[in-house]
């Protein structure tokens, strides 16, 4: 119940910031009428929301895809919509004004509400009573209380200038991209999710284009331009092509604020009027900027963990190990229950010697062979306590150092020095790797003693 | 509204790729392939379509917007001029006007674009707009392309060993002679698929001529393109000890490749047979031997026979031809596409710039807009307005 209860109160707390950043606005623009429309679009989206999600949503079938479809659509638009109403001001019309509001109200809680409610809904069919639900609401409540509380001092805040439509759409969209949706209702972030999709219409528009042209990819068949085709049908230039999309809104509304030209001075003859003109120019442009910038290191954060999550680092548990009857030799199977070596995949071991642990790994390099060293940088090594930054994970087809974070080259393990992990000798066969306890153990000792003499970073 | 301002507008575009962008995140939910769903809804359902014809029809009024701008330029007046990026107003009662503004705007490398009785305008970059009409053009010769690909397209094929004839899309062809392009061995390591071949081609006789199709890019003859799309190995082989000996058509590349044959009722499967196996680490490579390959066969106690014509292993081919109405266009919209890529660089540095001037008993308007960087054009318009006064009060002292 307290993940349920933790999800709604971050949930509630991201509404009230938006709901904060909208007042803010409003309030900035003396548009006090607007406000009413803007908490009844609120209370509408969580009402309703809550109730569709409740009574609708499954959180492993039934609406879900073409609920996620249409938050997707909805948070991408008005985030998307915001590069296109640069000089726009709040609609006069009354009509449109109060429908503007409403609207914004209910698209930045609607979905999070029925995805929140399908959540609680299935905590509480596993609990057998309605607590995690209720917990739920309370939680929501409680976190959109927090975030609501300074409103009473924004009438203090002079935030003309600072936010405008685009500004507030642009803010809003972005926060939404990057928190948005539940994790617990959903599989993946927004982003991923876009860059997912623009991945395959990437490789299928090529792969289109090919057949169209007759060279279509072919079994054993070379087809012109192959290399061309593969490069910008691949994963890379879809991610660029996402990054480039979702980088666009900020990008173009800061490019159009710092394309205004200085204000005119020529017609004033006091230098310190021009001077100040300008500087009260300049600094209404930094206050206008601010919000575009929060959004582009908001999108920037955004693009940076989509990509470790797409490239995360494979840090495998060791498996302990040891000798077989009067062998003096560890015996490390070629395929085990994880899969075979030849997978370049990295492997990490555990021998017990005495009351010690030593980590070792074994990986198979490019050239077919197989390597094994110590799970250890003879160059640096993390405080005592850090023990999750101690050793090597794979990143791709590089080890990487969990401390120093460097990329290391598979081709270059086995051999000693630099960032390499400590080597030591062992021999193999198709189906083993035998590890002479020898030489890890005379290993293991040789990289204590540099520890001792604290030669380490 | 103004039905053509709307057609070429940017709004219009960015909405139409929203459809278009909405249209394929809905794609995604619920369809295994989402591109060819989105693929299948543009050229095939009627919403889709009526999508794409806007998008046609959008690029289209962009062009002719385009070129009326560059065509068509009114003389200035002081609402014009108002509009402009820039504007000033400065008395100017000589009649001499004229002919003043006319050797700055000369003097500057601006062409005289249009004048009247009291206003004058010269330009600079007036054909700019020519790099993104291209570009449009490109596109619009494209998406014509592929609609008409995709409707129009009959697609058949054959597969042929030496000496055989066929019918397709009407035409009779018979395959003269085959050029592999394979090589003598090929090694293979692991799983991972290495085997290529770069260049097959094979003599194909069609009415009373004879022409060369290959593997890679289609070759037009008689309206149809043709092309190989298949090729293998079609070894002599008898079912029984008793049986006579036959060509099989075996597909069973690349090497590795599994093909099966009847015998009998049972499904036998034959492959390639590696010469030799070599091992270094863990790694392990087949050596094949591709100019008389051996087979291996998985036939559960069956073991067809096999022989050779004349020495040598027969071979056939897949010849596919295609009779297609937009390939042409799709090829032209990609040329002229990435030749407007190309040209819409020169934006970079060629763009179209405006100053005009309009008079008005004593006084003197004149304003400047820039198409692109128009914060650096501000800056050049205060400049120049120091520049016009000086050319004023010289006029007035003359």
């Amino acid at each position: 119940m307290f993940s349920i209860a933790s999800a709604a109160f971050r949930e509630g707390a991201e509404i009230g910031f938006l709901i904060l950043l909208a007042v803010s606005f409003l309030k900035a623009e003396q548009r006090d009428e607007l406000l009413t429309p803007l908490f009844a679009g609120l209370a509408f989206a969580v009402f309703s929301g809550a109730y569709a999600g409740y009574a609708l949503l499954d959180p492993t079938g039934g609406y879900r895809n073409p609920w996620i479809f249409w938050a997707i659509t909805i948070h991408g638009a008005i985030f998307f919509t915001s590069a296109f109403l640069w000089d726009t001001q709040l609609p006069s019309s009354r009509k449109t004004s109060f429908a503007s509001a409403a609207f914004f109200g209910f698209a930045i809680a609607f979905f999070e509400a029925g995805a929140l409610a399908s959540v609680a809904k299935g905590a509480s069919l596993e609990a057998g009573n309605s607590y995690p639900a209720i917990g739920a609401a309370l939680s929501l409540a409680a976190g959109a209380a927090i975030l609501l509380s300074p409103l009473r001092f924004i009438r203090r805040l002079d935030m003309r200038g600072v936010i405008s439509p685009a500004t507030l759409l642009l803010v809003a969209g972005a926060f939404r991209l990057v928190t948005g949706g539940m994790d617990e209702f959903e599989e993946q972030n927004l982003f991923i999710a876009i860059q997912r999709g623009m991945e395959v219409f990437v490789s299928g528009a090529v792969r289109n284009l090919r057949e169209i042209l007759l060279i279509p990819d072919h079994l054993y068949l070379s087809a012109p331009a192959s290399g061309f085709f593969a490069y910008i049908g691949g994963d890379r230039m879809a991610m660029s092509a996402t990054v480039a999309v979702i980088f666009f809104p900020p990008l173009w509304l800061l490019a159009r604020l710092v394309s205004a030209p200085d204000p005119a001075v020529s017609g004033i003859r006091v230098g310190a009027e021009r001077r100040m003109k300008i500087a009260g120019f300049r600094r209404d442009l930094t206050l206008a900027g601010a919000p575009m910038m929060a959004a582009f290191l908001m999108i920037f954060f955004l693009v940076h963990s989509a990509n470790l999550s797409l490239n995360p680092l494979f840090d495998p548990a060791p498996v302990a190990v040891t000798p077989g009857d009067n062998e003096d030799f560890l015996r490390l199977p070629m395929t085990d229950k994880t899969g075979n070596l030849s997978d370049k995949k990295i492997r990490k071991y555990l021998y017990l010697y005495g009351d010690k642990k030593i980590t070792f790994l074994a990986i198979v390099k490019p050239d077919g062979t197989p390597a094994v060293a110590l799970d250890e940088c003879e160059i640096c090594r993390p405080a005592a306590w850090n023990t999750k930054a101690l050793g090597y994970a794979q990143r791709g087809e590089n080890l990487v150092c969990k401390y120093c974070v460097s990329p290391i080259s598979v081709t270059s393990v086995g051999q000693p020095g630099g960032c390499n992990p400590i080597p030591f000798e062992a021999k193999f066969d198709a189906e083993y790797i035998y590890v002479p306890l020898k030489n890890l153990i005379d290993a293991w000792k040789a990289a204590q003693k540099i520890e001792k003499a604290g030669t380490h970073l | 509204m103004n039905v053509f301002s709307t057609a070429s507008s940017v709004r219009f575009t960015i909405a139409l790729i929203i459809a278009a962008a909405g249209a394929y995140v809905h794609a995604t939910f619920g369809s295994a392939n989402p591109y060819d769903a989105w693929a299948a809804f543009m050229l095939s359902n009627p919403a889709g379509i009526a999508l794409y014809a806007a998008a046609v029809l959008n690029l289209a009024a962009g062009i002719a917007a385009a070129l009326r701008d560059s065509l068509r330029i009114a003389p200035p007046n002081s609402e014009s001029i108002l509009s402009m990026d820039s504007c000033a107003e400065i008395g100017y009662p000589s009649q001499n006007w004229r002919k003043q503004a006319g050797n700055w705007l000369t003097t500057h490398g601006f062409s005289i674009a249009a004048e009247s009785e009291s206003s004058i305008t010269g330009i600079k970059g007036r054909w700019s707009s020519l790099p993104g009409v291209l570009l449009r053009f490109g596109l619009i010769t494209l998406l014509i392309g592929i609609a008409a690909s995709h409707h129009t397209r009959r697609v058949e094929s054959a597969m042929l060993s030496p000496g055989e004839s066929a019918l397709l899309l009407g035409n009779s062809i018979q395959l003269v002679s085959i050029e592999s392009g394979m090589p003598e061995s090929h090694l293979q390591i692991g799983k991972e698929r290495s085997f290529a071949i770069e260049n097959a081609s094979a003599r194909i006789r069609l009415g009373g001529g004879e022409f060369i199709a290959g593997s890679g890019w289609p070759v037009g003859n008689s309206g149809i393109y043709w092309k190989i799309s298949g090729l293998g190995f079609a070894p002599e082989i008898a079912l029984s000890a008793e049986g006579g000996m036959r060509p099989y058509r075996l597909e069973i590349l690349p090497p590795g490749r599994e093909d099966s044959i009847d015998i009998n009722g049972s499904s036998v499967k034959i492959a390639l047979a590696p010469e030799r196996v070599i091992r270094k680490g863990l790694l392990s490579g087949e050596v094949y031997n591709l100019t008389s390959p051996t087979f291996k066969v998985d036939g559960r106690g069956m073991e067809p026979k096999f022989g050779k014509t004349g020495g040598k292993t027969g071979a056939w081919i897949r010849v596919l031809a295609v009779r297609d109405a937009g390939l042409g266009m799709v090829k032209a919209g990609l040329a002229i596409v990435c030749s407007g890529l190309l040209a819409v660089f020169c934006n970079l540095f060629w763009y179209k710039r405006e100053m005009a001037f309009a008079h008005d008993g004593d006084t003197l308007m004149f304003g400047y807009s820039e198409q692109y960087l128009k914060k650096w054009g501000v800056y050049r318009f205060e400049r120049w307005r120091a520049e016009l006064e000086a050319m004023r009060s010289a006029d007035s002292a003359s």
